[in-house]
């Protein structure tokens, strides 16, 4: 077996101590030993400035420098080197010390063996190279961490931007469309509004697909904070028959409400009215007879459970698993019959789960669908409060 | 007559706003910049002022500032309208001074009785 080649410095001013560690050096079975001596600390540095050297013995007492000091001053000169501090028969205590100050162990004079001194060096650079490796990772996550906060600010950043710019041109696309559509600006043929009509009704649908999309990135950054309040459930559930009695009037249709008396909530009303919204809007757009059910009910558990159902087409069986992933809106065909953003379902989804509840389909293709929404009657934040 | 400062650089908008509030029978001046902003406030002297956030010069937030400490302007309804919609904006602005938000973009039929309403 070859030897490892191991360079080593032996600071001491003690001619004796320097030939006890040299004499034991030389009969390693397992290392082969290069050795340098100084007898001063300003002579270590000058040896160190060749560099290559895989330990340091260092007598902390040396006649211009004691104690820790001499620890110190070399530390400061050599960070990449282990080093045995060699210490006094009456002095033990400050070894200790020593290793507390970043030597690798230490050796009292006259107390140590050559089996014990090779053991030590072994120890000393192996542990030395673990903390190098562990101190190298430490430093790469370091950056790493860095990194990642910095993208973190840029992403908010982008989506505050992103936000803004295009919101900027949405406000004079819709807002002239809709003079021009009251009259405001002189009067225009039934040709003209009927075009500008589906420029405005374009215009919305694009600013609901740049809203819902803010949301999910939103929501996705960890950039959406709940607003709770106390609130009547029937409140709300009387708002959602309001928002929709022109769409149901105008299709034909039948919009019931059956809700629980008295019920108060405390979670984000924007946030579920939001939800209750998107999931009507989906169970009016998919239902051309009959009608949509709104329910409410409350579980012993202090859950509340709304469900939408309609008379509606219905889903397929094959397609229930795509229907929360985002645009994937399930009638992919070129004649695509029924508008939306694809983003609803997967959004109402995620703001569920933010409300710390569900959303749970089941439908029969042909006959109707059901969206049934879980969530806590009073939102966590406002328990632990 | 209802005499309204709008503050804001993008000249579709403005005109927009214009097209909306003068047929209101509202008295419209413009700023385009932050800093006009405030001097149009000291020498218009309107009663209402619709500030946009994003703008040259110094931003809406800190026009807000400068035009509250003016004399006589410590309760004048300064409503921001803006395209920031993040969560926080809003606070930001009634914090920063603004006694209203408007986010961008505008529901025209409604615009004006909202900016009415802060005129109590």
């Amino acid at each position: 077996m070859q030897k490892n080649q191991i360079k080593v410095l032996v600071v001491d001013d003690v001619p004796q101590d320097v030939e006890v560690i040299q004499s034991m050096l030389a009969t390693s079975s397992v290392n082969r030993y290069s050795i340098e001596t100084a007898d001063r600390l300003a002579g270590a540095f000058r040896t160190l400035r060749a560099g290559g050297f895989d330990i340091i013995f260092l007598d902390l007492f040396l006649p211009e420098s004691k104690g820790i000091e001499t620890l110190r001053k070399i530390r400061a000169k050599t960070a990449g080197v282990p080093i045995i501090a060699l210490t006094r028969f009456d002095d033990e205590m400050i070894g200790a010390s020593a290793v507390k100050e970043g030597a690798q162990d230490y050796l009292v004079k006259g107390q140590f063996d050559t089996e014990l001194l090779h053991r030590t060096i072994q120890h000393a650079i192996e542990r030395h190279r673990t903390e190098e490796a562990i101190r190298r990772k430490n430093l790469e996550l370091e950056v790493l961490n860095k990194k990642l906060k910095e993208a973190d600010r840029l992403k908010s950043v982008f989506l505050a931007n992103m936000s803004h710019e295009l919101r900027t041109p949405m406000n004079s696309i819709i807002g002239f469309t809709t003079i021009i559509l009251k009259g405001m600006s002189g009067a225009i043929s039934d040709d003209q509004r009927k075009q500008l009509g589906i420029v405005k009704k374009n215009a919305e649908h694009l600013l609901q697909l740049i809203n819902e999309a803010l949301d999910v990135s939103k929501i996705e950054a960890g950039k959406i904070s709940l607003d709770c309040s106390t609130f009547n459930l029937t409140d709300l559930i009387k708002e959602i028959q309001v928002v929709f009695q022109p769409l149901i009037k105008k299709k034909d249709l039948y919009l019931k409400a059956e809700t629980i008396d008295n019920c108060t909530l405390h979670t984000d009303w924007v946030r579920l009215r939001q939800i209750l919204v998107n999931l009507t809007n989906n169970a009016v757009k998919f239902t051309n007879k009959g009608g949509v059910t709104v329910e409410a009910r409350q579980t012993k558990n202090e859950d509340i459970v709304i469900t939408i159902e309609d008379t509606g087409i219905g889903i397929k069986k094959e397609d229930m698993g795509m229907l929360f992933i985002p645009f994937h809106q399930l009638d992919m065909s070129r004649t695509k019959k029924y508008q939306g953003t694809g983003l609803g379902l997967h959004l109402s989804q995620k703001l569920a789960h933010l409300l710390g509840g569900s959303i749970k389909a089941d439908s029969t293709f042909g006959q109707g669908s059901r969206f049934v929404l879980t969530i806590p009657r009073r939102h966590e934040s406002a328990q632990a409060s | 007559m209802i005499k309204i400062l709008i503050v804001e650089d993008n000249p579709d908008n403005l005109l927009l706003l214009r097209s909306i509030l003068e047929p209101a029978g509202m008295e419209v001046v413009e700023a385009h910049d932050g800093l006009a902003a405030v001097a149009a406030a000291r020498s218009h002297d309107p009663d209402v002022i619709v500030m946009d956030i994003q703008l040259p010069e110094i931003d809406g937030l800190e026009a807000t500032r400068r035009i509250r400490k003016l004399p006589g302007k410590s309760k004048i309804p300064i409503i921001a309208m803006t395209s920031y919609a993040m969560p926080g904006d809003r606070n930001l602005f009634f914090k920063g001074g603004c006694s209203g938000y408007i986010q961008k973009p505008i529901n025209v039929d409604t615009v004006v009785s909202e900016i009415l309403g802060f005129l109590e």
